[in-house]
């Protein structure tokens, strides 16, 4: 499924929360979007699945408006960090529920999925007794059981074990494999680079920096070092651009002159104290 | 997303809702209590303060009863989407709003009669099992006086009547986002809806509460069924129209 967002418009009153000019989401990657608190992810999320409509432009999966043709969401899962259940029924109630709704439910693969996020043997407890944890499992159960071509999720390890993390994270990277499209908001930065192919940076409403993570070779660092005159000159010395930050010094640099810098730093005895490795995205949504 | 899809998963969230159906089965044990006590005082001419005392609690909480539930159990099937917070995720599984808005109401009077037809179901066949003499006569004389016109305009004006009324409590759970405050929005449209309704159809008021005009029964409820309509494309008009802009 390919996501394609043209000339969207989004207002809470009188404060222009979005205003993006044309954005594409191509099948089988997983896109990290990005941003500073408050910047509208997930508004951007409610637009694309029809939580909000009251927007001008348009949202379109497959050529096709999701606001004119709600159908093509069946085939989108989504996780938002508020969304919430039935919470005085069970939980295996609203597996089969929303299952049954998006229909092609298959309950034997959604009974693996819970066995897999260790919840099974919960679902017949009613939510309102779930912890936040086991919640925020079933929901990410019930947006993957219906075979979902496009995910969508706001924060989706918020609340999860480890072990439920690398589970989730090893099968959203599978589902990438077979050609499905995600898209992943995360404030912590390990899940975004972990996952992501592409990194969308929204800001002032629009996506105006994308970083291609897969190909890129080009890292920032921020280093603290034993002798801080003798590194700036072998910086100087090959040319690299720096900037002082308090005891850190932070330049970006390939993998490969890193390498050849961090030798040479060595064999002139100057010790690392510190190594910070960040995507240059990081720098936009501090 | 299929229609019946989602009416029948409508049907399946109703008929799993374990706290209205303890109410249900709560109500039909009174209602079928009731008309067993009656049925024993009636068959055996007992005076027994203690039991006509128990006859006249008992009938008296359980109509309270079903006269609450009958309200009250709409407004839960209706809300409790926006209650759980569970419609965004019902409109981003690809449930359209307008096919939403249809079936909730579908689904609502289906569960309603249901449940009606359970409570009332055993108490009527009790008195019909024990009097069925008495009780096929009372049916008869109930209907004695009306004409067969009047009865089919009559149903028909209590089914569009119903249609209406959920309609418009739809719309108030919509406005509301299915907060308690809809239980006042839809007094406040039951309210200016019978202002309206006296202002176009005065004959029907003085039909009832004076009882002077040369109208036909019949007729009555053909304009009531028609100010049903009326409500029902109205409210449906404002329901969708919000519900098609609200943001979740």
């Amino acid at each position: 499924m390919n996501i394609e967002v043209k000339n969207l418009q989004f207002a809470y009153g009188t404060k222009q929360v979005l205003n993006i000019s044309h954005t594409k989401f191509e099948q089988g990657k997983i896109y990290g979007i990005v941003g500073k608190n408050g910047v509208g992810k997930t508004t951007f999320f409610k637009t694309l699945t029809n939580i909000i409509t009251n927007y001008t432009g348009e949202v379109l999966i497959n050529g096709m408006s999701v606001k004119e043709n709600p159908k093509t969401l069946a085939k989108v899962g989504i996780v938002l960090d508020d969304m919430e259940l039935y919470k005085n029924q069970t939980g295996m109630f609203n597996i089969r529920y929303f299952g049954g709704l998006r229909g092609g439910f298959n309950e034997e693969q959604a009974m693996s999925f819970a066995h897999q996020l260790e919840i099974a043997d919960s679902l017949d407890k009613t939510v309102s007794h779930y912890s936040l944890g086991m919640a925020k499992k079933l929901i990410l159960l019930i947006s993957v059981i219906n075979d979902a071509e496009t995910l969508i999720f706001d924060e989706p390890f918020r609340g999860l074990d480890s072990k439920s993390v690398n589970w989730f994270k090893n099968h959203l990277l599978s589902l990438r494999d077979k050609g499905r499209t995600i898209l992943i908001s995360s404030h912590i930065q390990d899940d975004i680079e972990s996952l992501s192919d592409k990194v969308f940076v929204l800001h002032n409403g629009n996506f105006n920096h994308t970083f291609d993570l897969k190909n890129t070779t080009s890292h920032i660092y921020s280093v603290e070092v034993s002798d801080k005159i003798a590194f700036i000159a072998l910086l100087q010395n090959k040319g690299i651009p720096f900037e002082e930050q308090g005891k850190f010094i932070k330049f970006e640099i390939n993998d490969e002159l890193y390498k050849e810098l961090f030798r040479q730093t060595i064999a002139r005895e100057i010790e690392f104290l510190q190594i910070k490795k960040e995507n240059k995205y990081v720098e936009l949504i501090k | 997303m299929e229609l019946k899809n989602i009416f029948k998963m409508e049907i399946f969230k109703n008929r799993n809702d374990k706290a209205y159906i303890r109410i249900i089965a709560i109500l039909t044990a009174m209602a079928a209590a009731a008309s067993i006590i009656g049925i024993i005082m009636a068959s055996t001419n007992n005076t027994n303060n203690v039991l006509i005392a128990t006859e006249i609690l008992l009938t008296t909480f359980t109509m309270i009863g079903i006269a609450i539930f009958s309200f009250l159990y709409p407004f839960h099937l209706l809300n409790v989407d926006y209650k759980n917070k569970v419609i965004s995720l019902i409109f981003a599984g690809g449930v359209s709003r307008k096919q939403y808005y249809f079936v909730k109401i579908g689904a609502t009077i289906l569960s309603c009669l249901i449940a009606f037809f359970i409570i009332l179901f055993i108490p009527i066949m009790i008195w019909l099992v024990a009097y069925p003499a008495e009780f096929t006569e009372l049916i008869r004389n109930i209907f004695r006086n009306f004409k067969p016109e009047d009865i089919s305009s009559f149903m028909l004006a209590s089914i569009l009547g119903l249609i209406a009324n959920i309609v418009m409590l739809t719309t108030a759970v919509i406005i509301s986002k299915g907060k308690i405050t809809g239980i006042f929005l839809y007094l406040a449209f039951s309210f200016i809806v019978s202002i309206v309704q006296g202002f176009f159809m005065p004959d029907n008021i003085s039909l009832f509460m004076i009882n002077n005009t040369d109208m036909e029964i019949s007729q009555y409820f053909y304009q009531t069924a028609i100010f049903a309509v009326f409500q029902i494309i109205a409210f449906t008009f404002i329901g969708l129209r919000v519900l098609d802009k609200q943001d979740l």
